[in-house]
């Protein structure tokens, strides 16, 4: 995080120009390009984009703040119910219910966050783990939510632009949050906890914020999944997709955002670029995670951004006697 | 009245007394010593005044009410502010950003105000970075503001965690064995800088130290600790006199401190 100078306060019109922008160029290649483009190409593309939504949550509560969740995949069926149960029982505009969605994932980001996040340690780790477990069962043994058959008949509106949108909304809700006040109080929490209370500041309200904005993102991404393939069921959200999200956070490399979301979209696209090798498909993802964790065990970008590597580093510091007085 | 009080404080870890029936008052603007052999209970006391541990016995006493149970973070806010023995920095920030984030307790914006960039967050950061920068000037670390804060040398470490703990403009500084680890030369320098932070900011300064030329040569009074308890309490000069302070820490006791 120690970048280079950047000045303290920019305009925030550029910024929002250049977001609008990028926004007229998804829905641009939405009706232009997607028309023309392979179903199953585009298909991979909108999954990079769910798991794009996922990890980002899941970067700012571990790569960032530190926090061990183990249960992101948890926050995602929440949202993916919430949005599903919305969508099939009210009028309203599908994508407003993705919203309610990550609502709904965000206030059982702050249900479990609330106990759990005021001690340091493993507790959350257990916790999420717990609650990702509690949330499936639940859901397969309530007839309201499918059971363990699922929903199935939901309107199919994930589409690339609106998933990319998402996507955008999210990075640059995140980002933004990184760089203002709060993202140096959660990379502080990270550091030095004890420090930054002797500083006044409220380290379980910090990570609380963390933790539910996380799940929020998460709940979208599950929210999104549930408008693609007009069904869900509860083994989409098993703990092994929490894992699989872990390892793109820590492939991706902790304290960096790009870098996950990097490894987010190639740990996506891997299993189905290796189909036509499909029988070694399993060595060959394994082999990048063990190569990568003894090549570089701070993952892809730890600690950086993909834009800081196109920056020149900062000048060395000067020596200063500089007396106090 | 005192700006800090103990009143009887003590507490016990299981059958371990740490810190029993000390009597400390700090009025305003003091500059007091705590000394003591390894394992006193120096840092203890410091960990009971700002909250991380909650005294067993006694009464804590900042500006006249009772600071017990508030817990660090209501502490810290209520106006006491303190360094580390080993340095605590938030090694994966910039110089500049350890400093700002002790401003966070002041600054209005909203998350959401944060991340749509509205004007309030805009005037926020402006002030908490040329308030850090300020106060990095005034520490004769502005040049260094952009690096991370573990590539400082050690003497400026220390020195930074001194500026981050003044950033929270606190009433009353804790420094816990700032001149740890330093050259005599340092050391004089640290002198400098904790009379010259004192008449700056207008704290009063309690200071752990173990180097004994920066202790008498600065502070007013002393309190010197053994076993957790006090055994002495004076100016520097009755202190170094004190044949009770000899024997703590020359004398050829039976008790073997164990840190």
């Amino acid at each position: 995080m120690a970048g280079p100078a950047a000045p303290a306060v920019r305009s925030p019109l550029l910024g929002y120009a250049l977001f609008a922008a990028a926004i007229a160029v998804v829905w641009g290649i939405e009706a232009y390009a997607i028309p023309w483009t392979d179903p199953y190409f585009t298909g991979i593309v909108i999954r990079i984009g769910m798991s794009l939504l996922a990890v980002m949550g899941l970067a700012l509560v571990l790569g960032f703040t530190g926090q061990f969740s183990l249960g992101h995949a948890g926050f995602m069926a929440v949202g993916a119910y919430g949005t599903a149960m919305v969508v099939i029982h009210t009028g309203i505009h599908p994508m407003v219910g993705v919203f309610l969605g990550g609502l709904a994932a965000a206030f059982a980001g702050l249900l479990v966050g609330l106990p759990t996040l005021r001690l340091t340690g493993d507790y959350l780790a257990v916790v999420t783990l717990g609650f990702n477990g509690i949330i499936l069962v639940f859901i397969q043994n309530t007839p309201f939510l499918g059971g363990a058959a699922g929903l199935t008949g939901l309107p199919v509106v994930t589409n690339f632009g609106w998933t990319f949108t998402w996507v955008l909304l999210g990075a640059l809700f995140i980002r933004n949050l990184l760089n203002s006040s709060h993202g140096r109080v959660f990379a502080a929490v990270r550091d030095n906890e004890i420090a930054l209370r002797s500083l006044g500041v409220d380290t379980t309200r910090a990570k609380v914020i963390a933790f539910v904005v996380g799940a929020f993102w998460a709940g979208v991404a599950g929210g999104l999944l549930s408008l693609y393939r007009a069904s869900i069921f509860p083994s989409q959200f098993q703990f092994e997709r929490s894992i699989d999200i872990l390892a793109m956070v820590v492939l991706g490399g902790t304290g960096s955002l790009s870098g996950p979301l990097i490894a987010a979209a190639a740990l996506t696209a891997l299993p189905e670029l290796l189909r036509p090798i499909a029988d070694y498909r399993m060595i060959i993802y394994s082999l990048l995670l063990i190569v990568t964790m003894i090549v570089r065990p701070q993952g892809l970008l730890g600690g950086k951004e993909l834009i800081d590597l196109f920056r020149r580093r900062p000048a060395a510091p000067k020596a200063s006697g500089g007396k106090a007085a | 009245m005192s700006l800090l009080e103990l009143k009887k404080t003590g507490i016990r870890f299981g059958g371990l007394r740490a810190v029993c029936d000390l009597d400390l008052a700090l009025p305003q603007g003091a500059l007091h010593g705590l000394i003591g052999p390894n394992g006193a209970g120096k840092t203890t006391v410091f960990n009971l005044i700002t909250g991380i541990y909650a005294p067993t016995e006694g009464d804590i006493l900042f500006q006249g009410t009772s600071i017990v149970g508030a817990g660090p973070t209501r502490i810290a806010a209520a106006g006491i502010g303190r360094t580390f023995q080993n340095i605590r920095l938030f090694a994966g920030l910039s110089v500049l950003d350890n400093v700002k984030v002790a401003f966070h307790r002041h600054l209005h914006a909203t998350l959401f105000e944060s991340v749509l960039r509205a004007p309030r967050y805009l005037q926020d950061e402006a002030r908490a970075d040329a308030d850090a920068r300020q106060l990095l000037d005034t520490f004769g670390l502005l040049p260094m503001a952009e690096l991370g804060a573990d590539s400082l040398p050690y003497g400026l470490r220390r020195r930074l965690e001194i500026a981050r703990a003044l950033a929270t403009k606190p009433k009353l500084l804790l420094l816990d064995e700032p001149a740890a680890g330093m050259n005599p030369s340092e050391a004089e320098e640290l002198m400098h800088l904790i009379r010259w932070v004192r008449e700056t900011f207008g704290v009063t300064i309690l200071l752990i130290e173990h180097h004994m030329a920066v202790v008498m040569g600065i502070c007013e009074r002393i309190t010197v600790l053994d076993h957790g308890a006090r055994i002495a309490e004076g100016t520097p000069a009755e202190i170094r006199k004190d044949p009770v302070v000899i024997e703590a820490y020359l004398g050829a006791d039976v008790h073997q401190e164990t840190a």
